[in-house]
């Protein structure tokens, strides 16, 4: 077993660099995962302003215990986000990510880099890892993270299926993810995106109808393909209030909104003719509910 | 899971893989918006 790792830290604007830093030690329920794939989520925006942020996904091989638990050596698993207390209520429901007592990580690894996932080890409490099934590959395996995890969570919320048509406003990896999750569920899926790369791989993965936000009639478009009546269900994955906005004025009389791409701007809402009228749900998630979907 | 190891299109949403030390070419990538998921694998490629 090494004593040291690489790790990548962004140190400037559009700047990065790999440093050599001490592995950390298990501890308690904290195990030492060796990490093998590591999905980029929005830590390229952090790159951009040369801000600090080292990333929450990543697969790996379970390499080092401290005591008995619910790994073992061995296990090729995918690392949940954060470090939730795993005794509340939202804990226990496997909510763990909307927790409100989330650990320091630092305290419990003992090194600054101790929550962050750029590195070739890492430490997760156990109940954070979710075994992959045998044959699959950490990458795929890894799209559990926020490829597919906070889509899979807001189609089941909706519980969206087949007699339904789904709205998925942004078309990057979580948008795309849920085209995926989407389609297996059999709905009819409407992607709207502006950049034609993302456009191209919205039809290849399934989507049925792929609109730019730009287009003129796209109100038009969209009830015109739903009997006039609006989608069944949203997933805003876009972060942008305008995609918002299109998803309540489309969503159909009952139907439901959910709100996966975060965004720190204000969206008039307007209680009479979104809410009450209509009789929407608006929903904001952030991932999937851990319990039940584990294997 | 479930939908991962069963949908026949799961994996065609990774559409850039790069080795750790291609950090920089991985965030440009990200960057342009021009891919799906970007995956960094943490064992491939020389260390500086
Ligand atoms: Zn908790
Ligand atoms: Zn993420």
């Amino acid at each position: 077993m090494p004593h040291t790792m690489k790790r990548i830290a962004i140190t400037g604007v559009e700047q990065t660099t790999q440093l050599d830093v001490r592995i950390p030690q298990p501890m308690q329920n904290w195990v030492l995962v060796k990490v093998h794939a590591i999905p980029l989520c929005t830590e390229y925006k952090n790159w951009l302003n040369g801000s600090v942020y080292h990333g929450h996904e990543a697969a790996g091989e379970v390499v080092m215990v401290a005591q008995p638990g619910k790994v073992n050596v061995g296990d090729r698993v995918v690392v949940m986000a954060g470090a939730p207390c795993g005794k509340c209520a939202l804990c226990i429901s496997g909510e763990y990510i909307h927790c409100q007592h989330m650990h320091d990580p630092a305290e419990f690894t003992g090194v600054a880099y101790g929550g962050d996932t750029h590195v070739q080890y890492l430490l997760k409490q156990d109940w954070l890892l979710v075994p992959i099934p045998d044959g699959m590959s950490y990458t795929r395996a890894a799209l559990a993270c926020c490829g597919m995890g906070p889509t899979f969570g807001a189609l089941e919320n909706m519980q969206v299926s087949a007699t339904d048509t789904v709205l998925i406003t942004g078309g990057g990896a979580v948008g795309l993810g849920g085209v995926i999750n989407a389609k297996f569920r059999g709905a009819r899926t409407i992607l709207v995106e502006q950049v034609p790369y993302r456009q191209q791989k919205g039809r290849e993965l399934g989507a049925d109808l792929v609109l730019s936000p730009h287009d003129p009639d796209i109100h038009t478009k969209i009830m015109a393909y739903t009997d006039m009546c609006g989608v069944d269900a949203c997933l805003e994955t876009s972060g942008n209030v305008i995609a918002q906005r299109l998803c309540i004025n489309m969503v159909r009389r009952r139907g439901k909104v959910s709100l996966v791409g975060e965004c720190g701007n204000d969206l008039a809402i307007q209680a009479s003719n979104d809410f009450i009228r209509k009789g929407i749900s608006l929903l904001g998630q952030w991932h999937y509910n851990l319990t039940g979907h584990t294997s | 899971m479930q939908v991962i190891r069963d949908s026949p299109v799961a994996e065609n949403l990774i559409t850039h893989t790069f080795p750790m030390n291609e950090i920089q070419k991985a965030f440009e990538v990200c960057a342009s918006q021009e891919c799906g998921k970007v995956m960094n694998l943490a064992w491939e490629g020389k260390t500086q």
